[in-house]
């Protein structure tokens, strides 16, 4: 039983400096971040000497952890840039958002949805700082990161393990 | 919750499979129908993030399919593998 943390820090780092780039911070989720759990069980056996077969359940803890240092980091990418630029990828879309959910049609509650909507884009634009905004960009991206992580993990294990069969 | 067709294509593929393992015991995926999948897939992404043609629910659900179907056969496959390992060492605890 080796460290798992270094790998999936360095490998959680890594994948999060993607989601600061336009463009391609849409396919970090379901793209770069099961490569980055695959380079993370590369450098987990890498570092501890690991030739044979390893448990799917340390590929799935190598994708959680790589998921959850993902998260925190791109979240905390995310809360400097805004804080920095005062805007963001919520604020900017707040428009067709609003559009989108009022053609929903979802009732009464919706108009409370868009006034804590409406408050956390203005004040991220007069101060770059919503508390509720950190909480929920955090919060969104541990769960679909960790979500990715563990598919990561699971489908990297059965690759590495394969190849250790066929060779 | 609303997916994309990408995303349903995958669903879709790995329920597909799910329920057709149910009838058959024999798991085994070659590697190379899994890279192929995630390749043809990555390929369709990238194709339609970079404006070469347009977003199409058809093509993307077929690929998207594709893949759910190979990885949810290399999943099941390890985790066949892995509780199979996990069996005698139950029965030599018992």
């Amino acid at each position: 039983m080796g460290n798992k943390y270094l790998p999936a820090l360095v490998c959680g780092f890594a994948v999060s400096i993607f989601t600061t780039i336009p463009g391609i911070k849409s396919l970090v989720c379901c793209l770069f971040l099961p490569a980055s759990v695959f380079l993370t069980i590369t450098l987990y056996k890498k570092a501890n000497k690991i030739d044979q077969n390893i448990p799917i359940g340390t590929g799935l803890m190598l994708g959680f952890l790589t998921g959850i240092f993902a998260a925190a980091f791109s979240s905390g990418f995310d809360i400097l840039l805004t804080l920095i630029l005062r805007s963001n990828d919520f604020v900017t879309a707040m428009p067709e958002t609003e559009k989108a959910i009022r053609e929903l049609n979802l009732g009464p509650m919706i108009d409370e949805s868009l006034k804590l909507m409406k408050q956390m884009v203005s004040q991220i634009q007069q101060t770059g700082f919503s508390f509720f905004y950190c909480v929920l960009i955090t919060i969104s991206n541990l769960i679909s990161y960790i979500i990715f992580g563990l598919l990561g993990g699971a489908i990297s294990t059965a690759i590495f393990n394969k190849r250790n069969l066929n060779s | 919750m609303l997916v994309c067709s990408r995303c349903a294509g995958i669903y879709f593929g790995a329920l597909i499979t799910a329920l057709v393992l149910l009838f058959t015991h024999n798991i085994n995926i070659h590697l190379k129908f899994f890279f192929l999948s995630l390749i043809v897939m990555i390929i369709d992404v990238l194709l339609v993030n970079f404006n070469f043609y347009d977003y199409n629910k058809t093509v993307s659900f077929i690929t998207g399919s594709f893949f759910g179907v190979s990885s949810f056969l290399l999943i099941a496959e390890e985790t066949e593998n892995f509780i199979l390992h996990l069996l005698p060492k139950s029965k030599n605890g018992e």
